[in-house]
């Protein structure tokens, strides 16, 4: 069943163009040329009950955006949008009370108070009895493991332990459909894995329907089997992550650091230069070649470091809209 | 329950800052405790301008300091700047509940501890032998409580208004910095407000500004000339017509709302 509903989504924001120097500020004050600015441009897809889906884009892509949309912070400006059959940007009490919005960059909690006070006050909001409050608080303390910080100010606490406090006020509701935008934008390793954890089971358990925004491959990777790429407010592919990856995976990164200095020509025929910075280069390979070029590189050079990933999820992207093989 | 609950938690929210609070009552205290002292000297030896002397002066102000800390509300800046122009608008928007109600749940809660401060300081120079001469009629105290309580409702309601212009305005302080100045003009604070020459009040008793402050004091102080049924319906009648414009600004200003910052 579609619990999320796209049809032909636009959304322009209104911008002015100022002319440079200070007689186009003096003209501005008179009169401003408005131009729209697109966002999002007629996008469509539809989310069924309890899936896991990765929406992932370059900065300013039009994923925030669509998010917003979907929670009804932002008002369309053309096209259909359903969410648990409401028109998200009606707003009512009942879709409020079954979705939740969470933003790695921003919080919820009162900064000054202990978090447990802003989920005293969102027990008040969203109308939680006594019994479940207890019962959920219990739970979410458990698996995200905050029983020593949940009385402490918030202000005090380290990044990544106030996100677990965030999803707990974001959760704490029961959400049935939950977004997620950059949840694990700036934590550690070992924090993001935590919370991957606890975003795989609170999927599982609540068979609650997650859309999730991340810059973090692994993010992506370990938690959704479909995703959704976005460029440009534009949808450029839409379907399973192991399609994408694998046709994708064809390349490798590899990071090397010489050293002493290497002329960049020299690392040509070795494969294409990402990038090259004093002794430290970043060159894309064939997947297949990986291990013969490493070790001609190891032959060729004096080598101080090398490093070999995957390339990463913006470079996929650029590469999905490059060259249009999806 | 549940919205004497949630005012509950935002007065423990905004008792977190206290000091802050305690230095912005200052802030507003020191213009009417100058006035205070001015038109002390100015009434000196027994003088009367307009049916006002040294003692119905002191009281005035007295009770300015009060009201102006109870009844003034300060939610502006707070809904153009750091909601709508820096987007905090957004977490309010996701709840199930009227962003209306939170604000004035939050402001109730300002209100509460800039008025207990105003209580201490009026406590304070009742103790130094300053008098406070409000009327003695219960009823009459009934209907000043009445008027104030209106007057709370009618500056929130006011405010919240400036506020969501910012929907419209990049600068809000072209709107919020003359509003402040007609407050200090026309409400009362700076002298009573029929003191001032009959034009000025002429223009404005048509405006809100008057029955912020001077009207729920000087019904307090029990003053001649005021009717209390004129003051309380022009009260209701602007309250009812503060929500209308607030409804409709919100329904086409929220559309507006891009969540920049967010």
């Amino acid at each position: 069943m579609n619990v999320i509903e796209l049809k032909h989504l636009t959304k322009n924001f209104r911008s002015y163009k100022k002319e440079p120097g200070f007689l186009g500020g003096v003209k501005s004050l008179v009169s401003r040329k408005y131009f729209p600015v697109p966002a999002i441009s007629d996008i469509s897809f539809s989310i069924n009950e309890g899936e896991l889906v990765g929406f992932i884009g370059p900065n300013g892509a039009g994923k925030t955006t669509t998010m917003k949309c979907l929670s009804g912070l932002i008002y369309p400006t053309s096209g259909k949008v359903s969410v648990l059959g409401y028109t998200p940007f009606q707003r009512k009490p009942n879709f409020l009370k079954q979705i939740s919005l969470v933003m790695g960059q921003k919080n919820q909690l009162w900064w000054d108070l202990p978090a447990y006070e802003t989920l005293l006050l969102n027990k008040e909001i969203y109308d939680i009895s006594d019994d479940d409050f207890e019962k959920r608080v219990g739970e979410l303390t458990d698996l995200l493991d905050v029983k020593d910080i949940l009385h402490v100010q918030v202000r005090k606490l380290s990044l990544g332990q106030r996100m677990k406090c965030e999803l707990m006020a974001a959760l704490i509701h029961h959400p049935k459909i939950l977004f997620l935008d950059e949840p694990t934008i700036g934590l550690d390793v070992v924090v993001q894995e935590k919370l991957r954890e606890f975003i795989k089971m609170y999927n599982k358990k609540y068979k609650a329907t997650i859309l999730l925004t991340s810059h973090y491959m692994q993010d992506v990777k370990e938690l959704c089997k479909r995703i959704i790429i976005i460029d440009h407010g534009e949808i450029l592919y839409d379907g399973r992550l192991d399609s994408v990856v694998k046709k994708f995976s064809n390349e490798k990164l590899i990071t090397i650091t010489f050293e002493k200095e290497v002329p960049a020509e020299a690392l040509k025929p070795f494969g294409k230069i990402e990038s090259f910075e004093q002794r430290t280069a970043k060159i894309i390979v064939p997947l297949k070649k990986t291990k013969d070029i490493v070790s001609r590189l190891l032959d060729e050079f004096n080598v101080e470091d090398l490093n070999i990933e995957e390339p990463e999820i913006e470079e996929i992207i650029r590469n999905v809209f490059a060259k249009k093989k999806v | 329950m549940k919205y004497l609950r949630i005012l509950l938690l935002y007065s423990q929210h905004v008792l977190q800052y206290r000091t802050r609070s305690f230095i912005w009552f200052l802030i507003s205290f020191l213009n009417p405790f100058i006035l205070l002292m001015f038109w002390d000297g100015a009434l000196e030896g027994g003088k009367v301008i307009n049916g006002w002397n040294a003692a119905s002066m002191q009281t005035y102000y007295l009770l300015v300091i009060v009201a102006q800390s109870v009844l003034i509300t300060h939610v502006e800046n707070e809904v153009a700047v750091e909601d709508i122009r820096q987007g905090n608008l957004v977490r309010e928007l996701l709840k199930p509940i009227d962003y209306l109600w939170l604000k004035l749940s939050n402001e109730i809660s300002w209100r509460f501890i800039q008025g207990f401060y105003g209580l201490v300081v009026l406590s304070i120079f009742l103790l130094q032998g300053l008098s406070v001469q409000i009327t003695s009629e219960v009823p009459m105290i009934i209907q000043a409580i009445i008027i104030a309580l209106l007057a709370l409702t009618m500056s929130f309601m006011f405010k919240m208004i400036l506020g969501i212009l910012a929907f419209w305005m990049t600068d809000i302080y072209g709107i919020l910095e003359p509003n402040d100045v007609f407050i200090i003009m026309f409400s009362g604070t700076l002298m009573p407000f029929d003191l001032l020459p009959e034009w000025i009040r002429n223009i404005a008793q048509f405006t809100p500004y008057p029955y912020l402050v001077y009207y729920p004091v000087a019904a307090l102080m029990g003053r001649g000339g005021i009717n209390f049924f004129q003051v309380m319906t022009n009260e209701i009648f602007w309250i009812v017509g503060l929500f209308a414009l607030y409804r409709s600004l919100w329904f086409f200003g929220v559309k507006r709302f891009s969540g920049v910052g967010q």
